[in-house]
């Protein structure tokens, strides 16, 4: 059991570009279950191997239990990891695959025996575990990989998205059994993860990275109810939140349309931007003079959820829509066709306002 | 709807004529390999006046094995084919294990100059043979290795090639796989045996089998080094049969030849298994 402190840990794989992880600051408590998130070479990966001892720091530090880790190597740092590929040893069965690490540690043989088998009771591993990794599919590797990593009790788990090559209903199912089993046993667990579904369900905190700087550091809940930021903001939930920019600031309130919002603090420049969720919109019909005018584009119907997809048309008053289009969330018996008319005003207190240089939260 | 059909069979006909052609090609190939073997094969069992006759007989009347007996009794057969066995199962083992423990190094292990090594590596992959042939042969006389094993085998027994193909193919085994070793603490000799090489083996076979071919064939060093069947190999040993009666002698050196080719087929039926057999399946997805 462990924290992981990251102080300033710079990466630089090219002196002359921007660091792949840019003077990173995190801690991680005692069995906490961390989910690194962020788009396709924001860093999360690196900073993930950076504790795992496979990257070095050039910059700052990494602790692991109060301890500076820099220079150290894998082995000397007690931790595990679960690899995208699973990375199995093609030549050894599940049963040596998990064997492997505690006899290079030269665990006595018992206790071997007894480790792999509490471990494979744990992931339902019995019947596989005298076959090789090219006779199992895709989720028993993944349950082995799973494997490899618990029989050793490490002080902290490192997963780089051990989900992404599952198909969409295991990774759902193996999802809810990671984290079950995280919180079983308690150790510490950072987990990469491009995808916002898998971070806002699985960690206990998650964090954001872009361009290798942390973005914000909250629970799930926080992060979609006060990002910091317009990216924060963009990118988690599913659909994206709206985005709507150079929207008039007039005496305390944001003029949205013929809509007038009040603004919860204060502002001093002419424009805000306001973000606001499918789930932000009011529903509202033609004779409401507050409401805006769409045209919808299509519509999706989840079962649960049904979201139209719509382009603006009505006047706007100098603001414009991020991308020129909406996600509004309608009703699951409504329906509309491509090209109808849908008319929908903010509700006031599910809008974001951001700062319309920074892009930051006004609130935060 | 006449004119689909209408392309359709011109399709087919181009089809076909690509086929034949590849075919064609094929037939060449085979014809440039099998010919000259199916006549060291005749010739080795003609008698020999129908060796000599024009125009070339392609099937012989008679086989007998004369020339087989002439091969085993004229020279010593025995003493060379001990001494090819000898080199080539040296050379063999020091080229394969220094191969695979320098590329091992060059890929896996951090140490300062890895860089240097390795293109120094690929430097001495363009010297030819040839042009150290006279500071080779200066330097083994001087060391008074003459006619002797040491003489003819220390300096064939260059890892170059080895290390470069090993290394290349080191590179291309899967990245994760080495991580989750070096995160299972594995060591560095353990990560070799248990980890590497296991992924490794068609590789390791085509270089063995390509090394046995080279060594067993080696003629020129050998050839200048040995001056009798006390280290002699083979290939250098055949060429006494050439001369044995004043006129060179072709059913002998034919029949040797045959009897030398045998090991080598027997070799590559041993490892074409292991050649072919990818053997990293499920270490990463798919």
């Amino acid at each position: 059991m462990a924290t992981v402190e990251y102080l300033g840990a710079t990466r630089r794989f090219d002196p002359e570009a921007a660091p792949a992880v840019d003077s990173m600051d995190l801690r991680i408590d005692d069995g906490e279950f961390l989910v690194l998130v962020g788009p396709s070479g924001c860093g999360k990966s690196t900073s993930l191997r950076m504790v795992a001892g496979l990257e070095p720091v050039d910059e700052g530090e990494i602790r692991i239990a109060g301890a500076d880790v820099v220079g150290k190597r894998p082995r000397e740092r007690d931790v595990a990891m679960v690899f995208q590929s699973y990375a199995l040893y093609p030549n050894m069965t599940a049963r040596q695959n998990m064997a492997f690490a505690l006899e290079n540690a030269r665990v006595p043989k018992a206790d071997i025996t007894r480790r792999v088998a509490e471990a494979s009771r744990i992931l339902q591993l019995d019947d596989l575990l005298d076959r090789r990794p090219a006779n199992m599919s895709g989720g028993q590797r993944q349950r082995v990989a799973m494997g490899r990593a618990i029989v050793r009790e490490p002080s902290v788990f490192c997963m780089d998205e051990p989900l992404s090559n599952l198909d969409a209903k295991l990774r759902v199912s193996t999802r809810t059994e990671i984290a079950a089993l995280q919180r079983r046993l308690g150790v510490t667990t950072i987990y990469v993860t491009h995808d916002q579904t898998e971070a806002m369900t699985m960690g206990d905190r998650v964090c954001v990275l872009d361009k290798g700087r942390v973005q914000q550091v909250a629970s799930p809940q926080e992060l979609y109810e006060r990002p910091v930021n317009t990216f924060v903001a963009a990118f988690m939930g599913s659909p994206p939140v709206t985005l709507i920019d150079d929207v008039p600031v007039e005496s305390g309130h944001a003029v949205i349309g013929e809509d007038r919002v009040p603004l919860p603090i204060k502002v001093e420049a002419p424009t805000v931007i306001a973000g606001l969720r499918p789930d932000g919109w009011e529903l509202s019909s033609p004779e409401d003079p507050r409401a805006l005018e769409f045209e919808v584009l299509l519509t999706e119907w989840l079962g649960s959820e049904h979201f139209a997809y719509a382009k603006p048309c009505g006047d706007l008053r100098g603001a414009s829509i991020r991308g020129e289009r909406v996600i509004v969330r309608i009703g699951k018996k409504e329906t509309l066709s491509p090209g109808a008319k849908l008319y929908a005003r903010a509700i006031s207190g599910e809008v974001q306002f951001f700062d319309a240089v920074t892009e930051r939260n006004l609130c935060a | 709807m006449n004119n689909d059909a209408g392309t359709h069979r011109h399709g087919g006909d181009r089809r076909r004529l690509r086929g034949a052609i590849a075919y064609l090609a094929m037939l060449v190939v085979v014809a440039t390999v099998v010919i000259p073997l199916y006549f060291v094969l005749i010739t080795s069992l003609k008698p020999r006046p129908d060796i000599y006759t024009q125009p070339v007989m392609w099937f012989p009347d008679e086989i007998i094995p004369d020339s087989y007996t002439t091969v085993f009794t004229a020279v010593p057969f025995w003493e060379y084919l001990r001494n090819s066995v000898f080199i080539t199962a040296v050379l063999t083992v020091v080229q394969v294990v220094l191969g695979v423990l320098s590329a091992y190094a060059l890929v896996f292990l951090r140490f300062p100059g890895r860089h240097a090594a390795f293109l120094f590596i690929l430097a001495s992959l363009m010297v030819p043979k040839e042009i150290t042939v006279i500071s080779n042969f200066a330097l083994v006389a001087q060391l008074g290795w003459t006619n002797s094993f040491a003489g003819i085998i220390v300096p064939l027994a260059g890892v170059a090639f080895g290390a470069y193909l090993l290394r290349n193919h080191f590179m291309s085994l899967p990245g994760e796989v080495i991580e989750a070793a070096r995160m299972d603490g594995t060591p560095p000799m353990k990560m070799l045996w248990r980890v590497v090489l296991p992924m490794s083996w068609p590789t390791v076979a085509a270089f063995t089998i390509i090394t046995i071919v080279t060594e067993w064939n080696q003629y020129l060093w050998p050839f200048l080094i040995a001056s009798n069947e006390k280290v002699a190999p083979l290939p250098v040993g055949l060429t006494l049969l050439q001369q044995a009666e004043g006129l060179t002698n072709w059913g002998p050196v034919m029949a040797g030849t045959v009897v030398t080719m045998l090991p080598i087929l027997v070799a590559f039926l041993l490892l074409q298994k292991q050649m072919i057999k990818g053997l990293t399946a499920g270490a990463v997805k798919g």
